[in-house]
């Protein structure tokens, strides 16, 4: 059944995305839900929940309240709370139970906003789908709240000055490291792009507010698109779907540019170019932007064939002839057991859907295997994808999980230290243990490992691996 | 980089987030209003829970976003392959009622599942309230259709939790539904409901060994071969020699010992959670009931120890032939209610067994010696009757200055009282009201001790008693246990930040 997960866990929701996408803007976010979005929201899905005072709160909704409506109450909270921060705006997100029950939150956001003077408005969720579309969907809402035309004294001559544009769909979800940000902005700017706004980490809802000042928008992520098309149609900026990856740069500020040239949107990665060689296939499986621009650079440097898997909502108008949109468990076995033997390059959670003749290439997401491996988490607009997955080839192992980490530390917990005999025996999964090594020094251990093929083994790999994986470059 | 959001630049006072004990209402002290959830997930959830049945798979039918966090709760655990999930879509709720994709679902799970299990947890949601799911009609089709497993009916539905049971309670009570009636085991124990395992060490452990009992729980110290949750108990202890002390304590390691339950001689819950499930589970069998909580008073310790031996003297004096016999659960205490003063031939009876009163006063004393006026701080999640705990510490002579609840039980009605008189100054403070939101201290900024990981993390310090649901311990071994935690605590900082937001704090974890 499509709908049954018995191996792989489910993608972060779309309430989740919501609170994701708003976290930074200075705005309250209220779930109008019983009680479990809040806490699986700011353990698994938020990395900035302890140390960022944000305002996002849950109503704790009960069975009376959702049989009665009890809309008064919520008002009330949400006032009484509103009163005490005066935020930048209020939205309020829908969870199952009032979206069966058929909640008037318009209505309701009407009254607060009313009551409370501060902008209000209402997020469509209804827990039953996943981040992307949350996330979208609050984007979507800051787009027609807060974006305004801009002055005419701000539309100078595309002569006279650098390109504008807007990054949009940048949530930790999807750029969980922490040097992600400031890696885009470095790029978008050394190529000659003045960025108007961050939609949404480092940046405000002053920022925000200048959007349409942009000459074009860049789509990191599915959570952009909704806000994408907004101001495409509401202020005419084209967008462009991707973003520059190690040595994609070229072609993809050829895209942006010809997106404000043309004023169409681009898509610059759907459409990869055929495989020049034999060599085995790269499949990529997860949030179909990353993908297709990862899948694009791996394509440029290997050479070989790629195809993309995505696994989240709308990943479609994201998808070239060659990949497809996959929905669940049974559909992604089935397809990856039609491409035979292959590289996946996905997260190391993706692991027992493989069938036999996959290789799993390890890339952790926070939006699929939450703070897990937020570790090793790599900044994708350094990564560089074909170097994984040549170095990966050359090691020659199944991945498994768990990590090594994982694995050693019951055995550390329990007196048993174990000897490099036992670390090579559990060492199936190279890229864990490079990502790990600091995690292991953390645990007490001296590592030393090889592979079982002996193309590394001295400590001089070590070294290297441990220098990458310190220098944020794994 | 990240960009800090700023806390406001105006004062936020804590006014309906804080009162004095004097002022506050009993037993609800603060208003219902939006809820803020601290960055602090030591305590257990059903996911921690459920797994606790050996050979046991659980399966949720639920929505995305309420899925997300079981299944990474499960991952965490290292736990992934006895969890699986079928997500319920728009489309569930036009179409039916949620029978057909919860019956299905389930159905394509076990079969594809690479073993087959003893047990199945099925948990269904809110949604299958509302939209008047047959429940049912959904396990007795799914009972026909596996004859072999035991499903166990479970719940995962916040939105009643406020008017009725939580999942936790039903959980609790759903988790021993296979338990069928064997012939009785006088001596056998079970300690139940609780998240935490029970600690060799503790009174209640040892009176069971001094009448010649034995102890069966689920989350024992055997568990996967690792001591789980007591091990920083007995650092000291070698594993051989804790086989040889401990010998009392049966492991639980599969489904038959788990079904060993039925033969239990009397059941006892520690939990205040635990009480509704164990007290069906005892009901149902025929089988004395006890609710021992984590009592912090001497007096108070004592009563509970009373109501311990004279259950345990009753039971042994059973033959092994009343097994499964109908009859009303013997009750020797139930939720929420206290058993009263022991009698005078009672106390004369015990007089002469009662450990540790004095022990536990002075580690008290020793610790007070070391810790002196430092302010103190402690949240319920350390401990459940943490008004109880509060009031210990102040008679010992503690700057206990405020404990962190959102409601009180309605068992510490005599400690809120005694409090409210003795110690009027003393702060209750709300966890989730959402001014709690900024009034909590950065990192490292607090200066205090504070009595678990939400009392830390509210009061931004490294210096904290890292205990959730007392730990396992219990009565004066407890308060001499607790007291050298206090003094470790205060002699070492901990890593508060890597600490507190992990899940289910002493069950496995991979982070």
């Amino acid at each position: 059944m499509r709908q049954v997960f018995r191996k792989i866990p489910v993608y972060t929701g779309d309430v989740s995305g919501v609170c994701s996408a708003l976290f930074e803007l200075g705005g309250m976010v209220v779930m109008h839900d019983p009680s479990g979005c809040n806490s699986t929201y700011n353990t698994h899905d938020e990395i900035r929940w302890y140390d960022h005072d944000s305002l996002i709160f849950i109503s704790g909704l009960n069975e009376m309240e959702a049989i009665m409506g009890s809309d008064e109450d919520l008002i009330r909270d949400i006032t009484e709370s509103a009163r005490i921060y005066s935020p930048g705006f209020i939205a309020i997100a829908n969870s199952p139970i009032p979206y069966i029950t058929g909640m008037d939150f318009d209505a309701i956001s009407r009254l607060v906003e009313e009551e409370t003077g501060i902008p209000t408005f209402y997020i469509t969720t209804n827990g039953m789908h996943d981040y992307t579309r949350g996330a979208g969907l609050a984007f979507r809402q800051l787009a027609e709240n807060f974006v305004t035309e801009p002055a005419l004294t701000d539309k100078t001559a595309l002569t006279d000055r650098s390109l504008r544009c807007n990054i949009l769909g940048m949530t930790p979800l999807d750029f969980a490291a922490a040097t992600s940000v400031e890696s885009l902005r470095s790029k978008v700017e050394a190529a000659g792009f003045e960025i108007v706004s961050c939609w949404a980490m480092g940046d405000d809802l002053e920022g925000i507010r200048k959007s349409a000042m942009a000459d074009v928008n860049l789509v990191v992520s599915s959570s952009g698109l909704a806000a994408a098309r907004y101001m495409f149609r509401k202020f005419g900026i084209p967008f462009t779907a991707g973003f520059p990856a190690e040595g994609t740069e070229e072609v993809y500020f050829e895209a942006v540019t010809r997106a404000v040239q043309t004023g169409e949107n681009q898509f610059p990665f759907r459409d990869r170019r055929e495989p020049v060689n034999d060599t085995l296939p790269v499949c990529f499986i997860g949030e179909p932007v990353i993908m297709t621009s990862l899948a694009a650079q791996a394509e440029e440097r290997i050479g070989a064939p790629t195809y993309v898997f995505g696994a989240t909502e709308e990943a479609d108008v994201f998808l070239g002839p060659k990949d497809a949109a996959l929905c669940g468990e049974e559909e992604l076995e089935e397809a990856l057991g039609k491409l035979g033997r292959t590289k996946v390059v996905a997260d190391p959670y993706y692991k027992d859907v493989l069938p036999a003749g996959c290789e799993l290439i390890s890339l952790p997401h926070l939006a699929f295997s939450g703070r897990i491996l937020l570790n090793e988490i790599p900044d994708l607009f350094r990564l560089i994808i074909h170097r994984l997955v040549k170095l990966h080839k050359r090691l020659g192992h199944a991945l498994a999980l768990p990590s090594l980490a994982a694995v050693l530390r019951p055995l550390k917990n329990s007196g048993q230290v174990p000897g490099t005999q036992h670390l090579l025996r559990s060492c199936t999964r190279p890229f864990g243990c490079l990502c790990s090594l600091t995690r292991l020094r953390a645990i007490g251990y001296l590592l030393t490992f090889t592979s079982s093929d002996g193309i590394l083994t001295s400590a001089s790999f070590n070294k290297a691996a441990e220098r990458k994986c310190e220098s944020g470059r794994i | 980089m990240l960009r800090r959001v700023e806390r406001p630049d105006f004062h936020i006072d804590e006014k309906d987030a804080a009162v004095r004990i004097a002022d506050a209402e009993f037993p609800v002290p603060f208003a219902h209003r939006l809820e803020f959830n601290a960055p602090v997930h030591g305590t257990w959830n059903i996911v921690h829970i459920g797994l606790m049945v050996p050979d046991c798979h659980q399966i949720y039918v639920c929505a995305d976003n309420c899925m997300r966090g079981v299944v990474l709760t499960a991952a965490e655990m290292g736990a992934g392959d006895r969890f699986s999930s079928v997500l319920i879509e728009e489309n569930d709720l036009y179409d039916q009622n949620l029978e057909t994709i919860t019956i299905e679902g389930v159905s394509d799970v076990i079969r594809r599942l690479p073993y087959r299990p003893r047990a199945v947890t099925v948990f269904l949601v809110c949604l299958h309230h509302f939209v008047g799911t047959d429940a049912a009609f959904v396990f007795k089709t799914l009972e026909e259709r596996f004859p072999d497993i035991d499903f166990m009916r479970c719940w995962m539905d916040p939105v009643m939790q406020k008017t009725g049971l939580t999942p936790e309670q039903k959980l609790k009570e759903s988790m021993f539904r296979p338990v069928r009636p064997l012939p009785v085991d006088p001596g056998l124990v079970c300690v139940l409901g609780d998240n935490q395992a029970l600690d060799p060490d503790s009174d209640i452990a040892q009176t069971v060994r001094e009448a010649g009992g034995r102890i069966l729980q689920l989350n024992d110290w055997k568990k996967h071969g690792e001591r789980i949750g007591i091990s920083y108990l007995r650092k000291a202890v070698t594993d051989k020699e804790a086989q040889e002390a401990y010998s009392f304590m049966i492991p639980c390691e599969n489904y038959d010992d788990y079904l060993r339950i039925g033969s239990a001689g009397l059941f006892i819950t520690r939990s205040p959670l635990g009480v509704h499930g164990v007290y069906q589970l005892a009901k149902r069998l025929g089988r004395p009931f006890l609710y021992l909580p984590p009592v912090c008073g001497e007096d108070r310790i004592r009563q509970e120890l009373s109501k311990l031996r004279s259950a345990l003297r009753d039971n042994l004096q059973q033959t092994a032939g009343a097994a499964g016999t109908a009859g009303a659960v013997r009750t020797a205490g139930t939720a929420g209610t206290d058993a009263g003063e022991p009698d005078a031939a009672e106390t004369d009876h015990l007089e002469g067994s009662i450990r540790d009163e004095s022990s536990a006063s002075k580690a008290l004393q020793h610790a007070l010696g070391l810790i002196g006026d430092t302010e103190i701080t402690i949240d319920y999640i350390l401990n459940p009757r943490v008004l109880s705990l509060a009031r210990r510490l102040l008679e010992a002579g503690f700057r206990v200055t405020r404990v962190y609840l959102d409601a009180i039980l309605p068992e510490e009605e005599e400690d809120f009282l005694w409090l409210q008189k003795n110690c009027p100054d003393l702060i209750l403070n709300a966890t989730i009201h959402p001014k709690m939101r900024v009034l909590h201290n950065a990192e490292n900024e607090g200066k205090m001790l504070a009595l678990g990981p939400k009392a830390a993390w509210f009061g931004g310090t490294a210096h904290f008693v890292n205990l959730v649901d007392y730990g396992g311990i219990w009565g004066n071994s407890g308060i001499e246990k607790l007291a050298a935690l206090m003094e470790d605590a205060w002699l070492n900082e901990k890593d508060t930040r890597s600490i507190v937001p992990r899940k289910g704090q002493g069950c496995a974890c991979v982070l």
